[in-house]
């Protein structure tokens, strides 16, 4: 599976075993993004938080 | 077993949780912590299964969603009390000292002029200032001198409030490197040293700190054990110094993070908090 880069249009390889949330990188232009939904093989991604002051342990 | 698992974010840790648990044909209710509708009015429903396994990023996400499932009636791991202790360096090391486990020496205040009274007398004008709330290293700050000091304390006290409670602790003199050990219920199951970030003080491995296998036994066992007790019975990173006068905890982590753990420490994190989920669930 792939999906679009909706910064540069680039392939974004998406594994089969991806599950919702989980965040894949566009090789091109590096933009960070989260699968938002997957629903019956179609794959809904947005761009990925910024890491905020709480994140952590 | 059905559980529900919160999250933001999905981690190598999320993952490897959501694997073990489907080898064990165990049904996962996966939930978004962004996506849950936490309306008071409305029942939970039967979806969350026995238990939830909190798992989120976010501090501030965690807390809140667990607050939420458990008036609901909801058992969540680790429970609001823990994450409310853990959460905050302050409320966690009084919990510490509280509890008679050793812990670096630590003052409080709210104010700019009472946080150089205690940088100059207490410690000598060397302290570490942290945020209460963060990890991953985040805004400590290794202070060596008076100018510096009042340098970053004018800064916090122009960033978000919670910045302007200034926890202080003294700079702890040990090797370049400290121990996380893997607490879950009344048992230390591994750990690792992590050593400094090439170039930093720090040793978070959230910025490139080095890991390698560590031994939890005997003293070191002990205080570990005594310091997941004093903030509760849940799952656990335990992180120690190895001062000059001995080990010393400081920091006790909830939404613990253990990729390094399995990788070099070679312990099955994941299947021992599931085992843990199931003994919590009866």
């Amino acid at each position: 599976m792939e999906a679009e880069c909706e910064m540069c249009g680039g392939n974004i390889a998406v594994p089969e075993d991806v599950i919702q949330g989980e965040i894949l990188a566009c090789p091109d232009c590096g933009l960070d993004f989260e699968i938002q939904s997957l629903t019956s093989g179609h794959i809904s991604l947005r761009p990925a938080e910024a890491i905020k002051e709480d994140w952590g342990e | 077993m059905n559980f529900s698992l919160i999250f933001d974010n999905i981690r190598l840790e999320e993952k490897l949780i959501l694997k073990a648990a489907q080898d064990r044909n165990y049904k996962v209710n996966m939930v978004s912590v962004n996506s849950m509708n936490m309306d008071f009015d409305s029942s939970l429903g039967d979806s969350y299964g026995r238990i939830t396994l909190q798992r989120s990023t976010s501090y501030y996400r965690g807390l809140h969603s667990t607050a939420y499932l458990e008036y609901k009636g909801q058992k969540v791991v680790n429970d609001l009390q823990i994450q409310l202790i853990a959460g905050n360096k302050m409320f966690t090391s009084l919990a510490l000292m509280k509890n008679g486990v050793p812990t670096p020496r630590t003052s409080v205040s709210t104010s700019r002029e009472v946080a150089l009274e205690q940088f100059s007398g207490k410690f000598g004008e060397s302290a570490v200032l942290k945020p209460v709330t963060g990890s991953w290293g985040r805004m400590l700050a290794l202070m060596n001198d008076r100018a510096a000091a009042m340098a970053v304390l004018e800064d916090r006290e122009y960033m978000y409030p919670l910045y302007s409670i200034f926890y202080m602790q003294e700079y702890v003199k040990r090797p370049p490197r400290d121990i996380r050990a893997f607490v879950v219920g009344d048992r230390v199951i591994g750990g690792i040293y992590r050593y400094e970030a090439p170039g930093d003080w720090r040793t978070n491995t959230a910025i490139s700190g080095r890991a390698e296998k560590c031994k939890i036994e005997g003293e070191l066992e002990d205080i570990v054990l005594k310091a997941a007790k004093s903030i509760g019975y849940g799952i656990f990173g335990v992180d120690v110094m190895e001062s000059e006068k001995g080990y010393t905890v400081h920091e006790v982590n909830s939404t613990t993070e253990f990729k390094n753990t399995v990788r070099v420490g070679q312990v099955d994190v994941p299947g021992e908090i599931l085992n843990f989920l199931e003994e919590e669930a009866r």
